[in-house]
């Protein structure tokens, strides 16, 4: 049996055979999601960095299932401590064995998709983004790229944080989220190569222990705190901001740095430094396709000015340097 | 010696008169501009190394051997560091011609090796060769 047709069968299986314990729906960038766990642990997992509500329609039936609910091993590939990537007949599916093993897959044409957790357990960062590879699968042949970077925007529109991690982009788009501008990530967001626009994929974010006291009144008192390879992080969930979970047109790529600016400054960069600061994480991280992402970047890269933003030593300024240079443009 | 720019998992974008390479099997990206975006781009097109030279000595007024003699050693360069490979050349553009003014520099490229800890991460970049080998129970499924 091919490959593809063995996992089509599973899934198929999963959707006929597993129970849902917890039912929910969320919209995550374009597209509208109906997500079923297999267990209440599943869904305390994974449902906090979903934007929940009613989509207009359903782009995507996934499920959520641990080895205890299905026995998925027999999709396993063989040399299992190897990443494998699989794109056959509308079937697209991902095994992720480094760290903690992940199983994704989608049958494109039914539109239903499944996460196996073999051990139960998931790592921190595909907790705050959950089978965004599966969302990835649907945005083939759209205009649409889940791009790493942060976005945050305002009635000038939205700015893009480029960057790799520790240059600021969480920092800088919760300074503006706190001074009331519109969220729609810290880590990955959906922009429309084609039109700019930009959605939010999660209501996720994950904070260094140095940034509690600055964004206490995003800590919850459930907040967990991961410890991975020893960075610990405040797992966020900013589903209270409700409306402010939003998207917008992109108006400027701003690449955080810090270069001991006190006051956050602006330098002009290019294009080719938009492209080169979204890329890495982006094509790391979606697997699949990679000339495609990398053609959508570039386009998203030349879709508004680019500057380097020296942060600053303190983020409560970042808001109101973001507004005037946003309002400049 | 055919030389090509199409080198797998190495992926290639043009911004106007600039060109980033990324080579997804060791985390390295790289920054060509002026006349090492040119040189490259000239190769692209299917152009000699004696064909770019004289471009670039014709867009800059320069001296064709020395010139040449630069492409060269730029060009062994490049394919020490895996930016371009022998092999099949890529199809021949009709039209080329550098796009350089002023004096001639000596081209070189920018190195950003700063990203190779994403590597750790053993990542897959798309569907390799070997596809999605089931284990032997299925096969006979």
């Amino acid at each position: 049996m091919k490959a593809s047709d063995l996992i089509r069968q599973e899934i198929a299986s999963v959707f006929a055979r597993t129970t849902v314990a917890v039912d929910a729906q969320a919209r995550c960038g374009p597209f509208g999601l109906n997500l079923g766990f297999a267990s209440r642990d599943l869904a305390s997992m994974f449902l906090p960095a979903y934007i929940q509500g009613t989509p207009g329609t359903i782009d995507l039936d996934l499920r959520f299932i641990a080895a205890d609910h299905h026995d998925l091993s027999a999709l396993v590939p063989e040399a299992a401590e190897k990443p494998r990537l699989l794109i056959e007949d509308g079937i697209y599916s991902v095994w992720q064995p480094a760290v903690i093993p992940v199983l994704y897959a989608v049958d494109l044409a039914a539109r239903r998709g499944i996460a196996w957790l073999p051990k139960g357990e998931a790592p921190p960062w595909i907790r705050s983004r959950p089978a965004i590879s599966l969302i990835h699968a649907l945005m083939h042949d759209t205009p649409w790229c889940a791009v790493h970077g942060a976005a945050v925007g305002r009635d000038a529109g939205f700015t893009l944080l480029a960057g790799e991690g520790h240059s600021g982009k969480t920092t800088a788009a919760l300074a503006c989220t706190k001074a009331g501008w519109l969220y729609a990530g810290d880590d990955f967001v959906a922009v429309n190569s084609a039109t700019g626009r930009i959605e939010p994929l999660f209501c996720s974010a994950r904070l260094r222990p140095a940034l509690v006291e600055t964004f206490q009144s995003f800590i919850g008192e459930t907040t967990a705190v991961s410890d991975f390879n020893g960075e610990p992080r405040h797992e966020l969930s900013l589903a209270d901001l409700g409306d402010r979970i939003g998207g917008g047109r992109l108006r400027a790529t701003f690449i955080p740095r810090r270069r001991g600016a006190a006051s956050p400054e602006f330098t002009p960069a290019k294009q080719s430094d938009a492209f080169r600061a979204l890329l890495p994480t982006t094509a790391y991280e979606l697997p699949g396709w990679p000339n495609e992402i990398a053609a959508k970047v570039a386009k998203i890269a030349g879709l508004a000015p680019v500057f380097f933003a020296d942060t600053g030593t303190a983020p409560m300024q970042i808001p109101a340097a973001f507004a005037q240079k946003l309002d400049q443009l | 010696m055919a030389l090509t720019t199409s080198v797998p998992l190495l992926i290639s974008q043009q911004f106007d008169s600039e060109v980033v390479l990324a080579n997804y099997q060791n985390g390295v990206y790289y920054n060509l501009d002026g006349s090492a975006a040119q040189v490259w781009l000239g190769l692209k097109a299917n152009r000699t190394v004696e064909e770019i030279g004289s471009a670039l000595a014709a867009a800059t007024g320069g001296d064709v051997p020395s010139i040449t003699q630069q492409v060269q050693a730029f060009v062994d360069g490049m394919l020490a560091e895996g930016l371009i490979a022998e092999g099949a050349a890529d199809a021949r553009a009709e039209m080329w011609a550098p796009m350089l003014s002023g004096a001639f520099v000596a081209p070189e490229f920018q190195r950003f090796d700063n990203l190779r800890e994403l590597l750790l991460m053993d990542p897959v970049h798309d569907a390799g060769e070997e596809g999605w080998p089931l284990r032997e129970t299925n096969e006979s499924k």
